[in-house]
């Protein structure tokens, strides 16, 4: 928790932050979608939907009670959106609604050509099934369904719900003409097949066990080899190509490269040590006292200074002859104890 | 001088030395090949037996080592901060290879600490800019804490197992209480800019010498340490070579008290365990020095005014002590850089070690200027 809330910033963390941003912005539109209510609704299609399917259900049980329905479906918003400007439009229930309604249904606000669906309405469904479904469906159905539905649309006119009235049942027949329309053939193929020669069938499955099979798979044998050759000998011509351009040849190369930064990197490293070195040795270059006169460790500091000490792997090495360095403490340090006691006594004393 | 015992480490030049908490005759040093600048590290466990010091265990690992500390909750156990940045967790019953290794630093790891009250956690410190908590028995840190700079030493508080103290290469002392919350300052409570002149109204206040107190150029700490008797104090020493003791509860304040008399930076100091007002430090003068800080003598007489002082402005700060060397161990013969309290026997055991691969072993009483 701690981590998510401060310390130090990163480019993961703040795409992270963006991320979590994006999806609830996600959620909201979801939320506010499948809940169709709230002045944006009238945009989405839900409550098209939900009416258009309380619509079919009442077309399909014929005999529907005009008032119950539709209008208490319609979501208070939508009627109050409604403008009254178009109840004259609406008179028609068909005709008026697309003009007045563009955005939710493109197919449904083109202008119906009443003449046209009706001769269409006419012709037999079958041809319409390649149509998409929005363009034809409303059109197609509208013949049937305006007697019913011109009732209730009529009776409402007085409320701003009409409009929505006259769409709902506009998008029900779109249902029930590509029910319709793709059911009649696929029903009849399905009812088709159960029928056909089984021995027929089984016939053949014999024929092509016996003989045609050996010889298919014989044929797929000599297809394959061909095949293997030649993908054994594009693999040594890739194998080839690659060893001279892939990518060992390039890393070949690259450690030529990586020696030389390694070297510039080791001389970098030596003159950041001797740089220090020659800081140490000057800071205690006042320093007149035996001990740091005596100083091994001051001692190999000059000579790292002077560059005649150079650190090779993890040993002081001389740059002259490259023979490692002993920096060990010589004994003698240690050996003559009562001479380095005398000056801490002295300076104890002081 | 008093009896010495002597140990070499071959090869190796100390870097820090710390006595077993559990036992009085065993004490641990971290050392480094070529000074801790190219090469290997290893961990030397000495046991004092009637033959003199000698090694009960020694691990190497591939890196230097700067740092150690006992493990509080186990007698075997000790942690080392090593120079590729890694904590290791060394076993006295297990041979050659740490029993856990802790590797989130970036840079070398300088200071580790075990919590002495929990005793659950530890810490560390590294160049890399932070601080991390630690179980032993986690392989990643519980808490890090960032510093921002260079952090050369950490511990925890001896009586407050959440607070946390951090110096760095800032010269400022950071408090952290990890009872806070993690807010954006990371549990940080408390920053004591130790080289700042104390602030509040009225005139600066005077050292007990007389001279007027105004601060310090701003240096690298490099070392502190929490008094185990006053909860709130803590020593601070580092490149400026002098000693500073100061009060938590007063970050502004300025110090305590100032100890000088080292001749270069200062290396490690450490408080007595026995008594409040004794701390001996390590410096790169190659000599380990005892103090006090004056804090159980009398405080010192207030300085005379001065004649232009506006007597309207209310008594002057009281003075700052300047504390008193009472001892100085001059046998290390090259720089002397870690040194450490034996708690157990007569209390004035120490231990120090330096770059002359030497770890000597000395009563301070011997020292101190009776």
């Amino acid at each position: 928790m701690a981590d998510s809330m401060c310390g130090p910033s990163n480019g993961a963390k703040n795409l992270l932050s963006h991320v979590d941003r994006d999806r609830s912005m996600h959620q909201d539109r979801f939320t506010s979608n499948a809940q169709a209510s709230g002045s944006a609704s009238f945009r989405s299609n839900a409550p098209f939907r939900q009416g258009a399917e309380m619509g079919f259900n009442n077309f399909q049980q014929a005999n529907m009670a005009p008032e119950m329905p539709v209008n208490h479906m319609l979501p208070t918003a939508d009627r109050a959106f409604t403008p009254p400007v178009h109840h004259p439009a609406h008179a028609p229930p068909i005709g008026g609604a697309p003009a007045a309604f563009a955005q939710p249904h493109a197919a449904m606000a083109r202008p119906a050509d009443q003449g046209w669906v009706n001769e269409f309405s006419a012709m037999n469904l079958g041809p319409n099934t390649a149509q998409p479904q929005m363009a034809t469906a409303p059109n197609v159905h509208i013949g049937p369904l305006q007697s019913p539905w011109a009732t209730p649309a009529m009776g409402l006119q007085a409320q701003p719900g009409p409009l929505f009235m006259s769409q709902a049942p506009a998008f029900a027949p779109s249902m029930i003409g590509s029910a319709s329309a793709f059911s009649n053939p696929q029903l009849a193929s399905t009812a088709a097949q159960p029928q056909m020669d089984v021995e027929a069938f089984n016939r053949a499955f014999g024929d092509y066990d016996g003989m045609l099979f050996e010889q298919e798979v014989a044929a797929w044998k000599d297809k394959e080899e061909t095949q293997a050759a030649a993908d054994k000998e594009f693999e040594q011509a890739q194998a080839e190509w690659m060893a001279k351009h892939g990518p060992t040849a390039e890393a070949a190369r690259e450690n030529e490269t990586k020696t030389e930064t390694q070297a510039l990197k080791k001389r970098f490293e030596d003159e950041q040590l001797a740089r220090a070195a020659v800081d140490i040795v000057s800071s205690v270059s006042d320093n007149a006292s035996e001990k740091f006169q005596k100083s091994q460790f001051l001692e190999l500091m000059r000579r790292i200074a002077n560059k005649e000490v150079v650190v090779d792997g993890t040993n002081f090495v001389d740059a002259e002859t490259g023979e490692g360095l002993d920096t060990t403490q010589k004994e003698t340090a240690s050996n003559n104890g009562d001479h380095q006691l005398n000056p801490s006594n002295s300076t104890t004393d002081a | 001088m008093a009896s010495m015992l002597e140990f070499r480490t071959p090869g190796f030049n100390p870097y820090a030395v710390k006595y077993s908490p559990y036992y009085d005759s065993r004490l641990a040093v971290a050392a480094s090949a070529n000074y801790g600048i190219v090469g290997n590290g290893r961990l030397y466990c000495l046991g004092l037996s009637a033959a003199g010091v000698q090694v009960e265990k020694a691990f190497d690992t591939n890196d230097a080592l700067y740092d150690l500390a006992w493990s509080e909750i186990n007698e075997n156990q000790i942690v080392v901060a090593c120079g590729d940045g890694s904590i290791k967790l060394f076993d006295l019953g297990v041979n050659e290879f740490p029993v856990m290794n802790f590797h989130e630093h970036k840079r070398e790891a300088f200071s580790v600490c075990w919590n002495p009250i929990t005793k659950d956690t530890f810490l560390s410190s590294s160049w890399d800019g932070t601080v991390k908590l630690w179980s032993p028995a986690r392989n990643e840190s519980l808490k890090t804490l960032p510093i921002g700079c260079c952090t050369y030493s950490t511990s925890f508080s001896p009586s407050n197992p959440h607070i946390i103290s951090a110096v760095s290469s800032d010269s400022n002392i950071r408090i952290y209480d990890l009872r806070t919350p993690v807010n954006a300052r990371y549990h940080l409570t408390t920053i004591i800019p130790v080289h700042a002149p104390p602030q509040g109204p009225g005139v600066l206040p005077r050292l007990a010498t007389g001279e007027t107190y105004a601060g310090a150029v701003p240096a690298e700490i490099l070392t502190h340490d929490w008094n185990k008797y006053n909860n709130t104090v803590i020593a601070t020493a580092g490149v400026d070579r002098i000693i500073r003791t100061h009060d938590i509860r007063n970050p502004t304040g300025g110090p305590l008290a100032v100890l000088a008399g080292h001749e270069y930076a200062v290396r490690r100091v450490a408080w007595s365990p026995h008594a409040s007002d004794i701390l001996v430090s390590a410096s790169y003068d190659m000599t380990v020095r005892v103090w006090t800080d004056g804090s159980t003598q009398a405080p010192p007489p207030p300085p005379p005014l001065p004649p232009t002082a506006d007597p309207m402005a209310g008594p002057p700060p009281p003075p700052i002590r300047t504390g008193a060397q009472i001892g100085l161990m001059n046998r290390h013969t090259e720089f002397a850089t870690g040194v450490d309290w034996c708690l157990f026997g007569s209390g004035g055991w120490v231990a120090s070690v330096g770059w002359d691969e030497r770890v000597l072993l000395w009563d301070a009483n011997g020292l101190l200027r009776r």
